[in-house]
């Protein structure tokens, strides 16, 4: 479900020029992708544009989930209105749209540090459109983004290929004498990396940002000859499910659909880095209907409904208290108070820094 | 995801295969029948197709590499060590990838020539096979005979040949091995053709003369193979500098090819000029190649595989 952020494209407001070279692109129907330009065919023969709401997300089981709890309602209450759905999210091409004046997409799925920043030129404030704010997790919600799903960076590892040992937390995972086997973990500089290598260095939750480069390399190179990098969920449920690493950094849903086939896979919770999906509108869209579509998904009674279908939690307070009681021991919204959270805000001003230090480590022998 | 590398390349073949109709049409005059002139105009669909799909964005990306926000965009390649070592690296994986295609395809091209027609059928389609299922596919099935817990693997430990599982692949052994069964057909083709091109009787009447046999085979039978052999290596080598699918999911990230830095670019970074620089540089990288490469080989040949 994560995606990567993203550094961003200057919005429309500041380089006209690039614009007009967007704009170029998208009337000749040549822009960088071919979805975006399809799509833009399909606006300018003159689809009811006006009278849809596009939602956008990663896909798969989760967008299912999103699908039947809250597009499909949606779509009962609103018959006047067409719920659209396309996928997967992708920063990029949301710039490119904001950019180009060829807004396609209305409601969208965005992690981690996408949303502050310098990303907030390409989106709508919330603000003003009856949303339940007050009652949303404060630290997944600013003027642009509305946290709505929570889900969990979380440590999974073989119960049968660690001798009955059972890992406490990070540092277990760093330690190849006491648990040996092979790791998983994601390549991406954004998505807990870094944290995970400073935790396991002993550094507390609290000192973590600035993240200091140098000793998570150094400690990431411990362990380097025996970890394999994933890239997709999908990735690192294979990994663990065919026992191929010991232990994986995964997301805590990927292992709940594992379980349930029967795999010996377990989470420890220990140390588990939070995140929140959150949604966004790019600034020129159909704000009006996004803003319904997003209320109405944030309501304390709908927020809570996701968790019956897939184990991420409810970021509406008032939701906790409604989440299906047998849910809850898979849900990390339940252990909060062993959980670690990223400094998105750090991570957002200094993106093109983060992924150039990981470029160079990852890519280098 | 597309296949970068085979996208571009069937934008390239189309080129090429356009270019080879226009002149075809052009040297035709001679015996052009009445309403001949007709036939030029099949040619403007795939003019326009590739105007609009290939050159307008070729050009887009160009203006791109230099504007957004400027040339600086290439000083990453002296800046970055990353992507001079991954243009070193793809040019290696490249290298490695039409050696082995070479030393498969020559013998199984070889077989294809020396068997009956129905033999050389089955042979063939065996060839081709992999392309009725997708790349993706394809490569995932790797993973599952290539990987730590792999059939592969798993054999070899329980019949007790090996104590520890192989690293046959997130490394370059496994990208070779999944780019090699990809591109095998743009090998065996090429050569099969240059074979079947040898007259029958030119081995034996060496025979007659008093050759070995090794002896015919490596004087008069290799050299007239020698224009497919280039022309398979010419492709095979330009296809592989593209590759994506293959890399990322058999190789590891100290391994990557220019493409996954250009997708990392343009999709993680949104620096789409610097990922347009990529793509020239590696774009301009390959044309030097085939132009070195027709200094061997007439460009019409590697096409046509000397027809």
């Amino acid at each position: 479900m994560p995606h990567p952020p993203v550094r961003r494209v200057e919005p429309p407001s500041r380089t006209l020029d690039r614009r007009q070279l967007l704009r170029l692109a998208g009337l000749t129907g040549l822009a960088g992708t071919g979805a975006l330009s399809l799509a833009g065919c399909a606006s300018a023969f003159g689809t009811q544009r006006a009278d849809s709401v596009v939602f956008v997300s990663d896909g798969g089981e989760y967008q299912q989930a999103e699908r039947d709890v809250w597009l499909t309602p949606f779509q009962e209450l609103r018959p006047d209105l067409r719920v659209a759905e396309d996928v997967p999210k992708n920063y990029a091409k949301l710039q490119a749209m904001v950019a180009s004046d060829n807004v396609l997409w209305d409601l969208v799925t965005a992690t981690g540090d996408f949303g502050y920043g310098g990303d907030r030129d390409f989106l709508e404030d919330f603000a003003g459109h009856g949303l339940p704010l007050d009652e949303l997790m404060p630290e997944y919600t600013n003027e642009s983004i509305v946290g709505h799903t929570m889900f969990s960076n979380v440590l999974a590892y073989r119960t049968d290929k660690l001798g009955g040992k059972k890992p406490e937390g990070w540092a277990d995972f760093f330690d190849l004498d006491k648990f040996p086997g092979k790791r998983g973990l994601r390549n991406f500089p954004s998505g807990a990396v870094l944290e995970i290598a400073l935790t396991a260095d002993g550094v507390a939750p609290g000192d973590l940002y600035p993240l200091d480069f140098d000793r998570a390399f150094r400690k990431l190179d411990t362990i380097r000859h025996e970890t394999v990098f994933w890239t997709t969920g999908a990735q690192s449920a294979q990994l663990i499910a065919d026992g191929e690493v010991s232990m994986t950094q995964v997301w805590n849903g990927r292992v709940f659909n594992l379980q349930k086939e029967g795999a010996p896979i377990e989470i420890q919770w220990n140390e588990h880095f939070i995140q929140a999906d959150s949604m966004v509108v790019p600034r020129g869209s159909n704000v009006e209907h996004a803003m319904a579509l997003a209320k109405h998904c944030l309501s304390a009674e709908n927020n809570a409904k996701l968790s019956r279908h897939i184990p991420y939690g409810p970021t509406n307070l008032e939701s906790l208290k409604l989440v299906e009681k047998s849910m809850l021991d898979h849900l990390p919204t339940s252990y909060l108070d062993i959980g670690i959270d990223f400094d998105n805000k750090w991570l957002n001003a200094h993106r093109a820094e983060v992924d150039s230090k990981w470029q160079n480590w990852v890519r280098s022998t | 995801m597309a296949e970068l590398g085979e996208v571009d390349m069937s934008g390239a073949t189309n080129a090429t295969n356009a270019t080879a109709t226009t002149t075809g049409a052009a040297a035709a005059p001679a015996r052009r029948r009445p309403g001949g002139t007709g036939w030029n105009l099949l040619v403007w669909p795939a003019l326009v197709f590739l105007a609009v799909l290939f050159l307008l964005p070729f050009f887009q990306t160009a203006l791109r590499s230099v504007t957004d926000p400027g040339p600086a965009n290439y000083a990453i390649f002296w800046t970055d060590p990353v992507y001079a070592r991954s243009l070193v690296t793809t040019f290696l994986t490249a290298l490695v990838v039409t050696v082995s295609a070479l030393l498969i395809a020559y013998p199984y091209a070889y077989l294809m020539y020396r068997s009956t027609p129905v033999m050389a059928g089955v042979l063939t389609l065996l060839v081709i096979l992999p392309f009725f299922t997708s790349l993706l596919v394809r490569t995932y099935a790797w993973t599952v005979w290539l990987q730590q817990t792999g059939v592969i693997n798993s054999a070899l430990l329980d019949l007790g040949v090996i104590d520890a599982p192989l690293p046959l692949m997130r490394n370059l052994l496994g990208v070779a091995i999944g780019m090699t069964h990809s591109l095998l057909p743009f090998m065996v083709f090429p050569i099969y053709a240059s074979m079947r091109r040898i007259s029958p009787a030119l081995v034996p009447a060496a025979r007659s003369l008093g050759a070995t046999g090794a002896f015919a085979f490596r004087t008069v039978f290799l050299p007239l193979t020698a224009p497919g052999v280039i022309s398979g290596s010419l492709i095979v080598f330009v296809m592989s500098l593209g590759y994506y699918v293959t890399p990322a999911l058999l190789g590891s990230p100290n391994n990557a090819m220019l493409s996954e830095l250009i997708v990392n670019q343009v999709e993680q970074q949104v620096e789409f000029g610097i990922g347009s620089a990529i793509g020239i540089v590696l774009l301009a990288l390959t044309l030097v190649f085939l132009f070195l490469g027709t200094r061997v080989v007439r460009f019409k040949d590697i096409v046509t595989g000397g027809r």
